[in-house]
Formats: structure tokens, C-alpha cells, sequence
């Protein structure tokens, strides 16, 4: 019997299923393979091919020129002296704006969130629930009701803010800090049980002994927290941050709907951006050229966050 | 008695009535605002219920023909329902013949699936809109059930789960003459029934709000989805909070009924995705 | 099979793939390649005889107009057996992103209405077709219609749009509290809008007037200033003029002097609630403060001559027809029957706000009676600044005035700097466009 390697492990390639499955034809692995990987091929291959071949072209929807240009939108783009190049600048700082703020609340409060949680009371579960509850609804929902919650005439926020005797003008959906303000916080308040809800699970799986050990040797609650909880829960601390920090830069319907991109286009991201270049712009090429930087500028940060969590990995 | 009362557990109470407060009041302003009159939800003197509780701005949304908010709802439906069927009928199979079958390419079409996951959405909003031009697909159900099907969340989730289950069942009934769709059908299936669920459910969910996408393929109004049509009731009714808020009540009562029913099938979906992630 | 082996595979797999995927999208845009450009709509004898059609039509009619369109609509449906017309309206941004893809792919509408400053856009993208041999034998030209607007429909020599009515930037003032400050409406000009807004001050009215980020105040301003955001030729931006500079101004001034409040965005909402007591807004908010501000005593006239001659911003529906209309004879033959039917019976299109176009419209009854009647004076539409025929106009407006409107009005962005850098941007994508469409 041949040394199984890691990858055959990995893959599930273990002698007994070697034995069992050669008996299927190439047709039967086929019939099983082909819905999938047809639909996966048009819609998920050709597209990112598309893509990359499109941001190579100037390609303006229905003129009809579509030259080759090489990496000219790309030069442009980064050169920055176009309008086009600035706007999708400011959009991409909106976008870092956005994380920036959104992402280290994203993933602390919704830790604490689960710490709290992590003990037994009554009524646990029901407020599990309650607190997840706001996911579940869409962006739509969500968006419209915060558009009218933070509305600077009608909305409760400046009502209650003006009862409570504070200043109740703030322009929560039309004008900056404040728009970033209502962005982040609506978001929060949308996506907090999400994240709370992994935390959760994996605080629970970290074994009460070592918690219990440590009180023994002396160490205070926020010396357990940085001694146990933090490097029990490292994998599951790693996969939020990626995911929060590319959900954070994916945003879109919040600024369409809350602050409707204003003032100007202040909050405009980079999604928003790149979806106005393409289908109101018709500008293809761009718009593709575009996409493409923000998608590597995301596997480049999702990179640096496994690396960092490697490193520190390591040093342990 | 005294141990009830004790500090710590008086401040944890308090902790986590605020902060359910906090999650509760804004929905609970959204209904009640939906169920104020105009004239009220429009006037700058504000009240936490209304005075005269009616159900105007529901008729007036449900009586509006231009903007159809239950065909929206059945349209939702009706696409959620299918993308989820059709999410969980190719990743199942799929993940099961990368799982358990032999055939050329395997690994090197499961990294091909897996690497996918790493590329942002983004990239194909735009091929997607020309390739659906394409198909003569703008504007129908189509559109909206099949483009985002094929993900790779589906499979390699499982794949994952279909790796886990012990051969030896399958050994046994292989053995017993049996081929590999019926194992399929018979044995791993029901085997995987729970993720099954969950994936259905997070599929149904992803589906049913998905905002970006439906905006952008769908032109008519009878077609809308959703959140699409609410989006649309906000661009046309900018400062008629009652309506909005009635659309946006209509819009949140199935997802909330879907959510009472499998909230444990969601939750616990989310959480092992990120652990096991 | 060795790993080696397994990544060459793996590249030539790639390889073909992207090959596959070049060509099904070159297969894709095939829908929306502007080699089918539409040849000139030839007219077709009296009305639509033949076998049952459905026609498509879309508008932007998603606010308080839809239903007066739907009247139209109704009306002619049931006016003629063989022909039924399905409307659909879309929100303006939308239905300028959708429509080329859609009439591509045959899918679209077959008559559309479009605002007058689009028509350039779509007749270079050959989703519209001209419609001058139509015209000529429907035996309409300037005289059934008003001049200016007639005029402006007129792309590279053809004639692209058919128009529904015309609109212009208006004033609202309340009737009663104007009554109360001892005024009396309309305001004139500067000056008097100066002593209203004081009068109005001195009343109890702390914002009497509401400035937003309009950038149609913005044109009209800009003409009444002496300027234009575009040359006669439409071949350079000329928006960052000292006029234009000027328009912005008198706008951030009304904040600074705290007539208006900042942040503003929605000048009808105060108008309604007391809140303000003059307005700016287009016709279209005629139906709205009817339907929405049933008691509010409110009367409308053209907006006043605050700059140093006459000026408004104008703009105009207009019918369109697309080139998916013409793949058919019947469909064609039914679309002409729709416009022509429409323009001559579009009386209740005066429950919209908006002004007629069709002279015989206009001189009705039922348009005397109309507000808005009292926009349609010849001293109006002979200082109407209508926005010129240019591929692309929308994206490059908004790229540039409009978010220079935005940024000064809101965030308090220097005027003359916002306006300079709109102008060059302007001039940029002029000078693309024009690559673009020679190339």
C-alpha cells in the first residue's frame, strides 16, 4: 500500500474509497459533475476571463469602436488626473473610509457581544435570536429604515436626540462626519449578530479547564482574555476579520439607500462606482479595469491578514 | 433571593435589556410609524405610536397598481425558491462526486472551485449583465435564479461534510450491488440532510435580499424583487415615511416567519461555516 | 499523473477557457453593436389597419405623472382594437441604463419617451431612429409645436424626438403668508426677492427660502448670469464662466445670509409643512402639492429674473421611437398611429404639471384653467435654456456641474473652483466623446 500524502488525505483519497469508487465510470463521475460545472463555467469562468479581457479595450456599450489599448485604462486609472480616475479614487476612499471605521467595530463588538453571551442566563437563546435578528432582512429593509430613522426632519433619532435636550439638526443622511457615522453604525447595528454568532460558537469550543487553570495562577479577567479566549478562538478570529474586512469593502446598498451617496458623492464606494461606469456610464473597458483593482486589492489585503496571523502563529 | 440580586447579575440584566432594546426599538419604530396616517408620519411633531392607528398607508401600498408590492412578494418567492432548489440540487451532486467519485482532474477542478471563492463579486457584475443580455435573459426570473447558482460556498461546504461521513456505509451497501446514484439518493443524502437544510436556507435568505443584482437586470415593474421594488418606493416616495415603512413591514414578515421557523438552521449554519471555515 | 503534468494541463485548460469566453462575449455585445444603426422612419399611410400588435412603451413617469400617462394610455387602448399599448415606467436612471441593452436584445420599447438632452446619446448608440421623413409626412413641423422645443430635438441633422410638452424652472410662493408679510406674488427679480425674503423674516418665517443642490437652478441662474455650460458648436464646456460663478454664488449667499438653512436637499417638503414660504421646483410639483398639501394656498409663476436678463432652464418628454419598432412593418405602422394619436390627444398629460406641446393643446380650455399656464408665456419659452444635443451628456453632467452644484451648495466647496474643475472635466469627456464616436 503506497504512503498516503497530506494531499491525498486532504482529498479524501483513502485506500477504501480508491477501491470503491473505481468501480463508477467516467460517465456516472459526469452526470454528477456536469449541472455544476457548466453553470460554473459560464457564469463564474468566462466572466472573470471576460473581465480581464474587456479592461484591455476602450469599450464604450453600443459605439463601435472597441480598440485594443493594452494596459492604457489601467495607467489612466492609476496615473489619477482623469476625472475618471479621480472619481474611482475617492470612491475607493470611500470604501476605505468605510472599513476603516466599520471593520475593528465589526470585529470587537460583536466579541463582546459573545462574551456576554458565552454565560448561562435566562432568556439566552431568545436574545441569541433577537440579536441576529436584524441579518435577516435585506440591505432593502434595512437601508429604507434607517433612511428613516436617521431622516434630519422626521426621523426618531433626531426627535429623541432633541428631547434628550442635545442638538437634534445633525444631517445624519447628507452630510459628512455624519453620514459616515449613520453608514457605520447602521451597519453595525444590521451585522453585528452575524460575527457574534461565530464568535460565539467557537468560545464555546475553547475548554473551560484552561480558563480555570489560569484564574488558579492568579491572572485577572483581562489577562484570561488575552491568555485564553484570544488564542482559543485565533482560526475563528482570523476568518471575521478576512470576511468582515471584505464584506466592509463590498458595500453598496447602505450608501445607495441611506445617504444616497451625498454630499456630492461623498459616500459613493467603489462598488457603486464601478456598477454607475458600466451600466449608466456604458463604459465596459473601465469599468472592468476598475473591478479588477479592487478585486486585487482584496485578495492582496486577505493575504496580509492569513500572513499576519501565520506570523503571529509563529511566534507562539 | 440575595443571590439574584446580586451586582454582577444586575448589571448583566440591565446590559442585556439595553442592548435588546437597542435591536428591538428601530423595528418596533418602523411598525408603528407604518401604521400612522400620513398627515401624522409627515408632521414634525413626533410620536412614539400614533395617535390615530390605521391601516391607510398598508391600503394605499397594497391598492397601488403601478407599485405591486405583493406580485413583488410572490416574484421573491418564487426566485428564491428556485435558486435555492437549484443551489442545492448541482452543489450537492457536485460535491458529492468530488468527494466520493474518481475521475481525471479531480483535485485540480476542486482548486479551481475553491480558488474562486477568493474572487470578489465584483468582477462579475458586469460580464454577468452582458452575458444575460446575451441569453435574452434581461428582465425574467432567469436571470436572477441562474447567474449566482454555480458558487463555490455550495460545494466546498459539502464537500467538507460528504469527506466526513464514514465509508464504510457506503462500502457496505456498494457491496450489496448497489450504484453510485443510489448511494447518492439513499444513503448520503439524508446523511447530509441538515446541511442540506442549512445551505437551502442560507440560499433561500441570500436570494431573497439580494439588492445589487435584481436593480440591475430587472426593468419592469411587475418583475421586481423585493428589495428592487422597495428600492424603487423609496425613489418615488422619498418622504412618505408611512408608506415606506408599511412596504418595508411587507417586506420583512416572511423573511421574519422563515427566520421564527429555521432560525436554528441559520444560525447554527453561520456559525459552523466560520468555525469549520 | 504528476503534479507537472497536472499544471500544464491546468494552463491550456485556462487558456481555452478564456478563448471560449472572448468569443461568447463578442457573441453577447453583438445584441448592442451599433453596426444595426436604424435608417429614418418612413412614414406609413393614415392609421394602423392591420392584425392585433402589442406595442411597448416605456417612460420615466414614476412620480406623480404615471397616472396621467396611464390615462393617455387607457384612452388610446380603448380607442383602438388592434392596437394595445403596454406602458412601463422607470425611474430616469434606470431607464436610460436599460434601454439600449433591451432594445438590443429585442426585449425593449418599441416607442419610448425620453428627455430632450438624451436623444444625442441614444441616436450614436442607433437605439433611436430619426424620425424627419416621419415627420414630414405626418405634416408637422414647428408651428404645431413651440419653436425652441421643436428645435432642440435635432441630432447631427436628424431629427430624433417628437416632443410631449416642455418644462421650466418655476416659483411657488404661499399665498398667505406672502398675505401676511404684506406681499404680494410673484416675485419679479433680485431686488424684490431680496425685500420678500426680509418681509418674510420679519414675519416669523426663519427660512423663507430653501436653497438645494439643483443644478436646474443652477442653468437657469447661469443663463440669466449671461452664461452657458456648453458653446454654440457644443464642443467646449463653458459652465466655469464668471455667470456661472455668479449663479453659484447668489445660491450660497441665501445660506450665508441664513435665508435658507444649509444641508438642505428636498425644498418641497418645507414648502408644504409652513416651513418655507417661496420654492424653486419644476412643474412637476404642481400634482404634488395638490395631491399631498390639499390646504396650503400656493400660487406659481416663472421663476424671476435674479441674474441680468431673462433665463430658465427648460428641458422637454419627448417620443422616440426604437430601432426593435421598425424590425416589423405592423409594430411600425402601430407605433406611428401611438405618437400621433398621443401628441394630438395629450390634454390630460396637463394633469402632470408640465406644459403641452402641441399648439392645439395649448390653446384648449383646459389648459387655460391649468397652473402651470402661466409658464407657457412667450417671454418663457424665448429665454429657455435647453440643454444641448450631446452623446453621453447625462454622465458627463453628472461628472461635472451637477456635482459641482452638490459640493458647493453642501459642502461648501469654493465656487469658482468647483466650476473650473467641472469645466475641464466637461471638456475632457467632451473631447473622449468625440473620439469615441468618429473611431
Amino acid at each position: 500500500m503506497a504512503q498516503l500524502s497530506v494531499r491525498d488525505v486532504a482529498t479524501g483519497a483513502d485506500a477504501r474509497t480508491r477501491v470503491a469508487s473505481r468501480r463508477n465510470s467516467p460517465w456516472t463521475a459526469a452526470a454528477f459533475l456536469l449541472p455544476f460545472f457548466v453553470l460554473f463555467v459560464v457564469f463564474v469562468i468566462v466572466p472573470i476571463g471576460s473581465a480581464l479581457w474587456a479592461s484591455l479595450h476602450r469599450w464604450s456599450l453600443g459605439l463601435p469602436g472597441r480598440p485594443w489599448i493594452g494596459w492604457d485604462n489601467y495607467a489612466e486609472l492609476f496615473e489619477g488626473s482623469t476625472v475618471t480616475s479621480v472619481e474611482f479614487w475617492k470612491s475607493m476612499q470611500a470604501t476605505g473610509i468605510f472599513t476603516l471605521y466599520s471593520a475593528p467595530l465589526l470585529v470587537a463588538v460583536p466579541l463582546a457581544l459573545a462574551l456576554l453571551l458565552n454565560r448561562r442566563f435566562p432568556g439566552r437563546i431568545a436574545f441569541r435570536a433577537i440579536y441576529f435578528a436584524p441579518y435577516v432582512f435585506g440591505v432593502a429593509v434595512i437601508g429604507l429604515l434607517w433612511r428613516y430613522l436617521l431622516d434630519r426632519q422626521l426621523g426618531p433619532v433626531n426627535q429623541l436626540l432633541g428631547a434628550l435636550g442635545l442638538p437634534d439638526g445633525i444631517a445624519w443622511t447628507t452630510s459628512l462626519p455624519a453620514g459616515w457615522v449613520a453608514l457605520v453604525g447602521a451597519t453595525i447595528w444590521w451585522t453585528v449578530g452575524f460575527n457574534a454568532v461565530i464568535y460565539l460558537a467557537a468560545l464555546q469550543d475553547v475548554p473551560r479547564e484552561l480558563y480555570e487553570a489560569a484564574t488558579v495562577d492568579g491572572a485577572g479577567a483581562w489577562r484570561r482574555f488575552f491568555t485564553v479566549t484570544l488564542p482559543g478562538i485565533r482560526r475563528v478570529l482570523q476568518f471575521v476579520i478576512a470576511i468582515t474586512i471584505i464584506a466592509c469593502a463590498n458595500m453598496y446598498g447602505q450608501s445607495a439607500l441611506i445617504t444616497q451617496e451625498q454630499p456630492g458623492t461623498a459616500t459613493r464606494t467603489a462598488i457603486g462606482f464601478i456598477a454607475q461606469t458600466g451600466i449608466q456610464g456604458f463604459d465596459i473597458g473601465m469599468s472592468s479595469a476598475m473591478s479588477m483593482i479592487l478585486a486585487v486589492s482584496l485578495i492582496v489585503v486577505s493575504g496580509v491578514v492569513v500572513l499576519a496571523f501565520h506570523r503571529m502563529g509563529e511566534e507562539d | 433571593m440575595a443571590r439574584l440580586l446580586r451586582p454582577r447579575r444586575v448589571a448583566l440584566a440591565l446590559t442585556v435589556l439595553a442592548l435588546t432594546a437597542v435591536f428591538v426599538t428601530p423595528l418596533l419604530l418602523m411598525i408603528s410609524t407604518s401604521f400612522k396616517p400620513t398627515a401624522e408620519a409627515n408632521s414634525l411633531d413626533f410620536t412614539l405610536l400614533p395617535r390615530e392607528p390605521g391601516l391607510d398607508a398598508y391600503r394605499e401600498i397594497l391598492g397601488n397598481e403601478r407599485l405591486p408590492v405583493l406580485r413583488w412578494l410572490g416574484n421573491s418567492f418564487l426566485v428564491a425558491a428556485a435558486h435555492s432548489a437549484l443551489v442545492v440540487t448541482i452543489s450537492t451532486t457536485a460535491a458529492y462526486a468530488l468527494a466520493r467519485l474518481d475521475f481525471p482532474f479531480k483535485r485540480t477542478l476542486f482548486a479551481v472551485v475553491l480558488a474562486t471563492m477568493f474572487v470578489p463579486g465584483v468582477i462579475l457584475l458586469i460580464p454577468h449583465f452582458l452575458i444575460v443580455n446575451g441569453l435574452g435573459w434581461l428582465n425574467s426570473y432567469a436571470s436572477l435564479v441562474v447567474p449566482s447558482a454555480a458558487g463555490a460556498f455550495g460545494v466546498v461546504f459539502l464537500r467538507q461534510l460528504f469527506l466526513g461521513i464514514s465509508p464504510a456505509i457506503e462500502e457496505a451497501a456498494r457491496i450489496d450491488g448497489a450504484n453510485a446514484f443510489q448511494v447518492f439518493l439513499r444513503i448520503m443524502v439524508p446523511l447530509a440532510a441538515p446541511a442540506i437544510a442549512t445551505l437551502s436556507v442560507l440560499s433561500f435568505l441570500s436570494s431573497w435580499n439580494d439588492f445589487l443584482w435584481p436593480v440591475f437586470v430587472l426593468f419592469s415593474t411587475d418583475m421586481l424583487t423585493l428589495p428592487a421594488g422597495l428600492a424603487q418606493l423609496q425613489g418615488e416616495y422619498a418622504t412618505r415615511f408611512d408608506l415606506l415603512t408599511a412596504g418595508a413591514v411587507i417586506a420583512s414578515v416572511p423573511v421574519l416567519i422563515v427566520y421564527i421557523v429555521a432560525q436554528r438552521y441559520i444560525i447554527e449554519g453561520v456559525s459552523q461555516g466560520g468555525v469549520k471555515g | 499523473m504528476s503534479p507537472a503534468n497536472g499544471r500544464a494541463h491546468h494552463v491550456t485548460r485556462r487558456g481555452f477557457l478564456g478563448a471560449f469566453g472572448v468569443a461568447a462575449l463578442a457573441g453577447c455585445s453583438a445584441s448592442v453593436a451599433a453596426a444595426d444603426r436604424p435608417a429614418p422612419v418612413r412614414p406609413r399611410r393614415g392609421e394602423y389597419t392591420g392584425p392585433a400588435v402589442t406595442l411597448q412603451f416605456w417612460n420615466p413617469f414614476t412620480g406623480g405623472d404615471g397616472p396621467a400617462m396611464a390615462e393617455i394610455v387607457e384612452a388610446f387602448n380603448a380607442a383602438h382594437d388592434n392596437i394595445r399599448v403596454v406602458m412601463t415606467s422607470l425611474v430616469a436612471d434606470d431607464l436610460y441604463a436599460k434601454v439600449m441593452p433591451a432594445v438590443g436584445a429585442g426585449e425593449g420599447p418599441d416607442v419610448a419617451i425620453m428627455h430632450l438632452d438624451q436623444l444625442a446619446t441614444f441616436a450614436a448608440r442607433g437605439t433611436i431612429a430619426p424620425l424627419e421623413e416621419l415627420t414630414d409626412g405626418l405634416g408637422l413641423d414647428g408651428t404645431d409645436f413651440i419653436p425652441a422645443v421643436w428645435d432642440s430635438g435635432v441630432y447631427e441633422g436628424h431629427r430624433y424626438g417628437i416632443p410631449l410638452d416642455v418644462f421650466t424652472m418655476a416659483q411657488y410662493w404661499a399665498t398667505d403668508t406672502f398675505g401676511a408679510a404684506g406681499l404680494e406674488g410673484p416675485v419679479r427679480d433680485r431686488g424684490h426677492f431680496d425685500a420678500a425674503a426680509s418681509s418674510l423674516r420679519n414675519a416669523g418665517v426663519t427660512h423663507p427660502f430653501w436653497v438645494t443642490p439643483s443644478w436646474q437652478l443652477f442653468v437657469t441662474l447661469l443663463a440669466q448670469f449671461g452664461g452657458s455650460l456648453y458653446d454654440e458648436a457644443a464642443t467646449a464646456a463653458t459652465m466655469g464662466s464668471d455667470a456661472g460663478v455668479a449663479a453659484l454664488e447668489w445660491m450660497t449667499s441665501l445660506i450665508e445670509a441664513g435665508v435658507s438653512p444649509s444641508g438642505a436637499t428636498d425644498p418641497r417638503l418645507p414648502f408644504k409643512n409652513g416651513g418655507a414660504a417661496m420654492l424653486a421646483d419644476l412643474p412637476a410639483a404642481i400634482p404634488d402639492l395638490q395631491l399631498t398639501a390639499p390646504d396650503l394656498a400656493w400660487d406659481v409663476a416663472p421663476f424671476p429674473q435674479i441674474g441680468t436678463r431673462p433665463g430658465t432652464f427648460a428641458n422637454s418628454h419627448n417620443f422616440v421611437l426604437t430601432g426593435q419598432s421598425q424590425a416589423d412593418d405592423d409594430v411600425a405602422h402601430a407605433a406611428q398611429t401611438f405618437v400621433e394619436w398621443t401628441s394630438r390627444n395629450s390634454e390630460p398629460w396637463i394633469a402632470s404639471g408640465n406644459t403641452p406641446a402641441r399648439a392645439t393643446v395649448r390653446a384648449g380650455e383646459a389648459f387655460a384653467a391649468a397652473p402651470q399656464a402661466a409658464l407657457a408665456k412667450p417671454e418663457v419659452f424665448s429665454s429657455a435654456a435647453f440643454l444641448p444635443q450631446i452623446p453621453g451628456s447625462r454622465e458627463i453632467a453628472a461628472n461635472s456641474y451637477e456635482r459641482a452644484v452638490s459640493e458647493v451648495v453642501l459642502s461648501g466647496a469654493d465656487a469658482a473652483e468647483a466650476l473650473d474643475f467641472a469645466q475641464h472635466t466637461a471638456q475632457e469627456q467632451l473631447e473622449e466623446m468625440h473620439e469615441l464616436l468618429d473611431g
